[in-house]
């Protein structure tokens, strides 16, 4: 029997070691690459709000580019789902979370990325490109993990500006794509426009409205964006 | 059996019941129905029900049966000197389809207690009504494990040695056929599945819960286009052959050799010509959900298996003796008696209907309770029980202090909450306060899932079912601590009322 416009796309779970924790993460790339494009490796949002790898949008842009060719890796940081952590008080880092937006050591999540990195690179190639893509949180993490790895490209969905400093930016060489929403109640316009215009490297800022902060139905949308960019960038 | 006399049927409110109720009563046959009270419907409620489903199946009126509100476990059927009345002069025979469907045996002494000793106590009534024509709806596999041909007129050769299901049925032909001065017919329905021609089923066992699973693992999640891309190993080779038959032809072929005096002292094999494999019916659930995830990897069993494999392994342990069956249901009595009524073929576009139906029902899980129950059960939990749970979760230290936010639920069940957190507890109100910082807006079904943890706050806001007015940064960031809450509150009470409910379908 025919299967019609079936998606060829494989997803394997993993797990890779970040510090004395194993992570649970997955793997998604084409069936059958005629030319697999390179890496990219996704951070999610903030663990107190939710994020996890089976975000829409992390979900939604790790198949998209799969789709298109590239190995990406999606991942639960510690503590989240299946993946090992220490030991948290719930109540307490949720009254915290609260009233101030952060958690104690919210900020070294970025390790989590710099595994993933070490565990996806060199299974795809070192000798190909590297992307980091965050969402929401996530993009706060990057510049930590781009210390020890140049990549090709980062991309950035929707960065909290208001929530984390995202001056480290400035340090970053690699081409840079951010993508934001018009009404995400984490952004005011003009810190964005100073902050983006700040930043060093070859850079794209893409605005729409795009559902707030959450792009839900946009995910395809997201992924083309991302392919171009990449694309475009990729050496 | 003369059809022109009364026919006394139990087990109408199960799916093989409710068609054998609705074809009888198309027929012009009167009937008269044994139906018992449920925890949350009066036995009159259940009849209406059943009346508008076989009048909206056929899309035409049927004549209303005679109702003998009883219990098959009550001594007499629970019926008055009346209704025995009524049996002992208008009925001439009983069709009994009630069970109880449990693969192991419950504390309470089921499934014996309702297929066994049900059965007999039927039987007194029948003989002291002077009913001695009894057809009686068994299954296939009171065979047990048993392989290789299995003929109509065995029964006491191997069987006994499957689920307590199997065995209860086992034991219930047993009686019957030992029972002087009862002329029983015995019918065995193979894998029962829903109607043929839309899908409907009323119950979710066996098949279904391979199809629920299979969309689970593999169906494409909510906004995305594509499905989810895993490989699950199954202890099986592919080759093993399932029996299955779909409802309506049960029913109708169940009615058609009842009518049939001569046919009558029998045991007949209401089962499939053909069985199908388990790799066929897998190649069209693939192709339905547009997924290849299934990996045979034979009988020998998984040394390894992952997380997802033993959570498919612990969930069907009740079935994987039926699919590993190679049993071959004889059934020339069958073919004989009805040459012009052969059972559908098991093809895509059957299974495709099933699927279809059961998604749109929420695999049962919707329609086992009436809006009315819903209304009271939302209200319950969200006035009294949130707010004595929470009293008692550590997370209500993490509750904001003077922060209201307010519940606009839609649909049947719902109303307008306001909600307002105090020191390390909530009180719920019903209306909507104006000073409420944040509004949920939901379907009552929604709200329901949330409660019964069959879907997270996070899954449903992004799949578009939760909208959100307010601050969005407090709300989501409350949304997560409720989400926390209920997920270390699942809510037993209710867990309790699907099982009571799932049973009142005997």
């Amino acid at each position: 029997m025919p299967l019609p416009d079936v998606n060829r796309t494989v997803i394997e779970s993993v797990q890779f070691s970040a510090g004395p924790h194993l992570l649970e993460g997955e793997l998604a790339y084409a069936e059958e690459p005629s030319d697999l494009l390179g890496a990219v490796v996704l951070a999610c949002s903030h663990p107190m709000l939710g994020g996890n790898m089976h975000n829409n949008v992390i979900r939604g842009v790790g198949d998209g580019l799969a789709d298109r060719g590239w190995a990406t890796l999606r991942f639960n940081y510690r503590g989240v789902g299946r993946s090992e952590g220490p030991r948290v008080d719930v109540p307490r880092h949720m009254a915290e979370f609260w009233r101030t937006s952060h958690v104690p050591s919210e900020m070294d999540l970025w390790q989590d990325v710099q595994a993933a990195v070490s565990f996806l690179h060199p299974v795809v190639g070192t000798n190909r490109p590297l992307v980091l893509l965050g969402y929401s949180f996530g993009c706060a993490l990057l510049p930590s993990a781009c210390r020890s790895v140049l990549p090709a490209a980062v991309v950035l969905i929707a960065p909290p500006l208001s929530k984390h400093d995202y001056m480290d930016f400035t340090t970053v060489q690699s081409p840079l794509l951010a993508i934001v929403s018009d009404n995400d109640f984490t952004l005011e316009p003009e810190p964005l426009r100073d902050w983006f215009d700040r930043l060093p490297a070859s850079k794209q800022l893409v605005q729409a409205s795009l559902d707030n902060h959450f792009f839900r139905g946009h995910e395809q949308w997201l992924v083309e964006k991302i392919a171009a960019f990449l694309l475009e960038h990729r050496a | 059996m003369s059809l022109r006399q009364g026919i006394f049927l139990t087990g109408a409110t199960g799916l093989i019941g409710r068609y054998i109720l609705r074809d009888l009563l198309a027929a012009g046959f009167p009937v008269a129905v044994l139906i018992r009270s449920s925890p949350a419907e009066q036995a009159p409620e259940r009849l209406d029900r059943l009346l508008a489903f076989g009048e909206e199946s056929i899309k035409r009126k049927l004549p209303r049966p005679t109702l003998l509100q009883g219990d098959l476990n009550a001594a007499k059927l629970g019926l008055g000197t009346a209704e025995r009345h009524w049996l002992a002069h208008h009925a001439r025979c009983v069709i009994h389809s009630a069970a109880y469907v449990a693969y192991s045996a419950t504390p309470d002494g089921e499934p014996w207690k309702t297929n066994v000793n049900g059965l007999l106590g039927l039987l007194e009534l029948c003989r002291s009504s002077g009913l001695n024509e009894v057809h009686y709806l068994s299954t296939a596999f009171v065979c047990g494990d048993r392989r290789g041909v299995v003929r109509e007129d065995e029964l006491d050769c191997g069987g006994g040695s499957g689920n307590a299901y199997e065995q209860s049925k086992f034991a219930a032909e047993q009686s019957l056929r030992q029972l002087p001065g009862i002329q029983a017919t015995i019918y065995r329905p193979s894998i029962v599945v829903g109607d043929s021609h839309t899908g409907y089923t009323s119950t979710y066992h066996h098949f279904y819960r391979f199809l629920e699973l299979a969309v689970r693992l593999f169906g494409r999640p909510a906004g995305m286009k594509r499905a989810r891309r895993q490989t699950v190993r199954l202890p099986l080779s592919g080759e093993e052959r399932q029996n299955i038959v779909p409802v309506d032809w049960v029913s109708r072929a169940l009615i058609e050799l009842a009518a049939q005096p001569y046919r009558q002292g029998r045991a007949y094999h209401l089962v499939a010509r053909r069985s199908v494999t388990i790799r066929e019916i897998t190649a069209i659930v693939e192709d339905l959900l547009r997924f290849k995830g299934i990996q045979w990897v034979g009988a020998a069993g998984l040394s390894d298996p992952t997380s997802v494999e033993q959570v498919v392994l612990e969930q069907f342990q009740d079935y994987w003796s039926y699919l590993r069956s190679d049993v071959i249901f004889d059934c020339r009595n069958t073919r004989a008696s009805l040459p012009d009524l052969p059972p559908p073929d098991i093809d895509r576009g059957l299974v495709a209907r099933l699927l279809r139906f059961a998604q749109s029902d929420g695999w049962g899980r919707e329609r086992a309770r009436s809006p009315a129950d819903r209304t009271a059960e939302l209200a319950h939990y969200l006035e009294d029980i949130l707010p004595a749970r929470m009293k008692q979760s550590r997370l209500a230290e993490a509750l904001p202090l003077g922060f209201v936010f307010v519940l606009d639920v839609h649909g049947n069940g719902g109303g307008w909450w306001t909600c307002r957190c105090g020191d390390r507890a909530i009180s719920v109100r019903r209306g909507a306060a104006a000073e409420a910082v944040v509004t949920y807006r939901m379907e009552a079904t929604i709200l329901d899932n949330l409660i019964r943890g069959r879907q997270t706050a996070q899954q449903a806001f992004l799949e578009g079912h939760i909208e959100i007015d307010g601050d969005m940064e407090k709300a989501i960031k409350l949304a997560m601590l409720i989400e926390h809450f209920l997920a270390e509150n699942m809510d037993r009470t209710s867990q309790r009322r699907e099982e009571l409910h799932a049973a009142a379908g005997r």
